[in-house]
Order: structure tokens, then sequence, then C-alpha cells
């Protein structure tokens, strides 16, 4: 087997809590305990599980946006845990991320163009007008989109600027966190077959993260089912899907709303539940 | 198209007059506001005198346009050096580690806790009364309220993902805070200012009338009210006029503050 892309052992990230005593310690929270994982070149890896399982805090130690307490992380060969800033030049070139908000991810005083050459600017190439516009236009935006302001865009369009910016470096990894969940319905499959259709062509390797298992299941090909800080499953997309092994994937998988299940009047208490097939 | 509101226009009128009568003064006055004529001592308002003359016989229409370039200047000043080092010293610590954060920060609560015009008095003993050091004073005692407002709208905006984003493209701190942080705090940054900006009017009338502000003959609000006081029976308007003038610029500032803070409101702005 080739070495992976990212390789991620047994990583553990504790946040420390403000004192609630002066006698005792400060409480921490455990928002990793121990994660272990491989994402293979050209692999579309995704990672699913609810809020607050620590999902975002791994992406965010992946990308060396945040430090791990303990353990080690491996990008393309290079031992990233505690290379400080200045060396990180290689990731910041090769891995980019789409953030969740479409909100909060585009600064409100920043013309477009400026927003998706600013990786281009900060890394040194020369931040052309024209690789602005195809970047525009491999998502699907206008050439005069570059003149406008973050509030003048739909979310969905908002979710297609940060696509942008984050291919302008020309990454070789995307990693997606939670890209479509703040989104209407109606423009999620766009988005997604957007990033899908991306990822096919630059040859992408892909991290995508989704507390949604359908949406999963259609991006990605291989699943790590994260649950209190912890991976809990790993596999194949559609074995996870059809197969779960563990209790928590399980519920994971019943929850998932289908439309026979819905004509039959199971409830969302029913779907917690894990109401019986 | 969103609505003004109205404590925007009107505190933007009064500020405005209050810039124009001072730009006006610079040309044109009714009589020279210095001019002593001891013939017409304490004039009653009258047709030649609009305002009526103070103890000097100086007409007193004059010496408040005059007043208003120093209300104006020490205003400016005094915000000037509030702003320049209050918004950098807030930026700083809302990005640095959070023992150096608590450090800029309870070192600015010190000061914070310090009065204004006992600060300013002080400087004027020690450096002698000039408007220059009133100024200086009151500005360096309004840095930690810019300080804290900065810090708290910065704080907002470090956990921004586009802070993120810029992180991930390989942007160090010093251009975050330049290209980022500072942009989304202007809005805060103009609030406070005229916030500021009125205390600082009224922290130099105070010291005017304390003898440490603006030194004689400049006329000043605060000093034309001082002047006022042995007359404050027999002529009363002589305190009433520059009074007025005070309140007036004071509850302007302060219109205009409250006006911008409702427009520029960072979640109408930035959740739209």
């Amino acid at each position: 087997m080739p070495e992976p892309v990212i390789r991620v052992v047994d990583v553990t990230r504790d946040y420390p809590r403000p004192r609630t005593s002066l006698l005792k310690p400060a409480p921490t929270v455990h928002a990793l305990r121990g994660v272990s994982l491989e994402v293979q070149a050209g692999e579309r890896f995704g990672i699913v599980g609810e809020s607050g399982c620590g999902k975002s805090t791994l992406l965010r130690i992946i990308a060396a946006l945040d430090r791990a307490t303990s353990g080690q992380v491996v990008v393309e060969g290079t031992d990233i845990t505690r290379l400080p800033e200045r060396r990180l030049k290689f990731l910041r070139e090769n891995l980019q991320l789409v953030f969740q908000d479409p909100m909060s991810s585009l600064d409100p005083r920043m013309r477009v163009r400026d927003i998706i050459a600013e990786p281009l600017v900060v890394q040194g190439h020369p931040a052309s007008g024209e690789r602005v516009r195809e970047l525009l236009d491999a998502v699907g935006l206008s050439p005069d989109a570059g003149d406008r302001y973050p509030h003048q865009f739909s979310g969905g369009q908002r979710q297609r600027i940060s696509i942008a910016r984050a291919l302008a470096p020309r990454p070789r990894i995307l990693i997606a966190d939670e890209p479509v969940s703040a989104l209407d319905v109606s423009v999620r499959a766009q988005v997604l077959n957007l990033i899908s259709d991306l990822v096919d062509e630059l040859n992408l390797t892909l991290v995508f993260v989704s507390h949604d298992l359908s949406i999963i299941k259609h991006v990605c090909d291989r699943v790590a089912v994260m649950n209190a800080g912890e991976i809990v499953e790993t596999g194949p997309t559609g074995q996870v899907y059809a197969t779960p092994t563990h209790p928590y994937t399980r519920r994971l998988v019943s929850a998932i709303p289908t439309l026979p299940r819905a004509l039959a009047g199971a409830t969302t208490s029913d779907l917690l539940r894990g109401a019986p097939e | 198209m969103r609505r003004l509101n109205p404590s925007l226009v009107v505190g933007a009128v009064i500020v405005g007059l209050i810039v124009l009568t001072a730009l006006v003064s610079f040309v044109w006055t009714p009589y020279d506001a210095t001019l002593v004529d001891p013939a017409i001592r304490l004039a009653k308002p009258s047709w030649s005198h609009w305002l009526g003359t103070d103890k000097f016989g100086r007409d007193v229409l004059s010496q408040l346009m005059v007043g208003s370039r120093t209300t104006l200047f020490v205003g400016l000043v005094a915000v000037g050096v509030a702003a320049v080092i209050g918004v950098p010293v807030g930026i700083l610590a809302a990005m640095s580690r959070r023992w150096a954060s608590e450090v800029i920060m309870r070192s600015n609560d010190l000061l914070l806790a310090f009065p204004a015009l006992l600060l300013a008095i002080m400087f004027g003993a020690v450096f002698g009364a000039s408007t220059l050091t009133a100024m200086v004073a009151i500005g360096i005692a309004t840095v930690p309220s810019f300080a804290r407002v900065i810090r708290s709208g910065a704080l907002q905006v470090m956990r921004t993902e586009y802070v993120l984003a810029a992180r991930a493209a390989g942007r160090t701190p010093f251009p975050i805070a330049l290209r980022h942080v500072l942009p989304n705090v202007t809005s805060l940054i103009t609030v406070q200012a005229s916030v500021s900006f009125a205390i600082a009017v009224l922290a130099e009338a105070a010291l005017s009338f304390l003898g440490y502000g603006t030194p004689p003959p400049t006329p000043s609000w605060g000093r034309m009210l001082q002047e006022s006081q042995e007359f404050l029976f027999s002529a009363p308007r002589l305190a009433v006029f520059p009074g007025v003038a005070i309140a007036i610029a004071v509850l302007g500032f302060n219109l205009l503050g409250d006006g911008l803070r409702d427009r520029f409101d960072p979640k109408l702005e930035d959740r739209r």
C-alpha cells in the first residue's frame, strides 16, 4: 500500500475550560480521544458524526490551524504535529478548506475578487485577474461577480466563492467542513455536484465532513464514523451504510429519513429510537 | 436602502452646525472675539451684540464662535490620541495568547479606574496648563475604553471562518490584523470616537473652568463659564450661553454615536 496522503495517529485534543473553583484544577474537555485514520491519494474520505463529536477539531488539526495535545499528524510524508508556522508553507499551498457557514467564511469588507485572490497573494503567486475569472467560471459564477461584495450573494453562491478561493492555489487536498449544511435543500445538490466534479477534474484528495450520512454516501468512497471524540467505525461508504457494525452507526443509519418510512407514518421520535425497518 | 434613524440625523445636523460655525469663525465673526471695549461692559443682548458682551466688553457671540474651534480641536486631538493608542492595543489583546491578553487588559483596567480629570490636572501641574496638555491627558484617559471596545470586536472577528481561511492560506498574524480585523472593526471605532468626542468636549470645558485648560485670551466655552461665575446673579446669561453650547455639542456627539451604533450594528451589518 502506498504512503497515505494524510495519516493521523492516536491524536487527542483537550481544551481547558474556565476554572470553576479556586481550589480544584480547571476542568478539561476531551474533544478528541485517540483518533487514527489514513487517507489515500485521490480518495474521497468522509467523516460523519453528530455536532460536537470533534469532527471540526479533527479537521483543524489536520490543517494545522489547531494543535493536537498528543499524537501525530503526517501530511504528504511530513510530520506537521509540532511544525512551526513558517515551515508549514507546503501545507498552506497544498491543503485548502471550505467552511460550513457561508455568512462568516467570507470577509464582508472585501470584494469577491480579492477574497479569491487572497491565497495567491499570500503565497506570492501573480494574482492575475485572469486566474480569478478562470476560478469564477470553474465554480459557475459570472465574471463580473468579482467586483461585488459577499452580502450580494446567496448562500449557495457564497459557498461557490469559498470553493473558488480554496482552489486558487491549486491544492492537492481539499477539506470540506459541512459545506452544504447551512444551505437550502434545493441548492445542496448543486454545490455537492460541483465539489464532486471539481475533485474528479482536478484529481484532488477530498476529506468531507458532515453530520448527514446520506450526503457522505453521495460524495465519498470511504467513511469514518465519529462519536464523542472517537472513531467508532471505518469502511467503504456503501458497506457502512448497508451493514453498520457499531451500535452508534446503526442508530445513525436508521435515523436517515426515507420516503417509504415517512409514508408509513414514522415520526421523528421513532427515527431517533432507531425504529425497526 | 436602509432607513435613517432620527438620532443619527439630529446628531449629524448638530455636529455639522458646530463644524460649520467653527469654519465660519475663521473668516468672519461679528466682532473680534478678543477685542476689549470697557465702554460696553456687560451689555445686554441687542441688535449690535446679539448675545451681549462680557465683563471686558467682548462680544459673546464671537467668543462662542471662536470657542467652537477650541472645542472641536480638543475633541479631535484627544480622540485621535485615544484611537491611535487604543485601537492597536485592543487588537493586540484580542490576538495574543491568553496570559498576554490578561496582562494587557488588566493594565488597561488600571488606567480605566483612574479619573480622567485628575490625570489632566496632574498633566497640567507637571507640563503647565495648555490646550495641548489637556488634550493629550484626556486622550490618554480615553485609551482604555477604546481598547476595551475594540478588543471585544476584534475577538468576534478572530472567531470567524474568514480569519481561519486566511490562516489556512498562510497569512501571518500582522497581515490578518491589518487586512481582516481592522476593516471589520472600523464601525466600532467610529461609534467609540463620537462618544469619546462628547466626553472630551465636556472634559475640556471642565478643565478650562478649573483653569487647567485653554489659557486666556483664546476663547473657550469652559473658561467663558468660569469667567461668568461672579455675575451668576447679575448677568446669568453669561453662564447660560456657553453652558447651552456645551450641552448641545455633547448631545450632538452622543446622538451621532448612538445613531452610528444602530446603523453599524455588527449583527445587522454582517448578517444581512
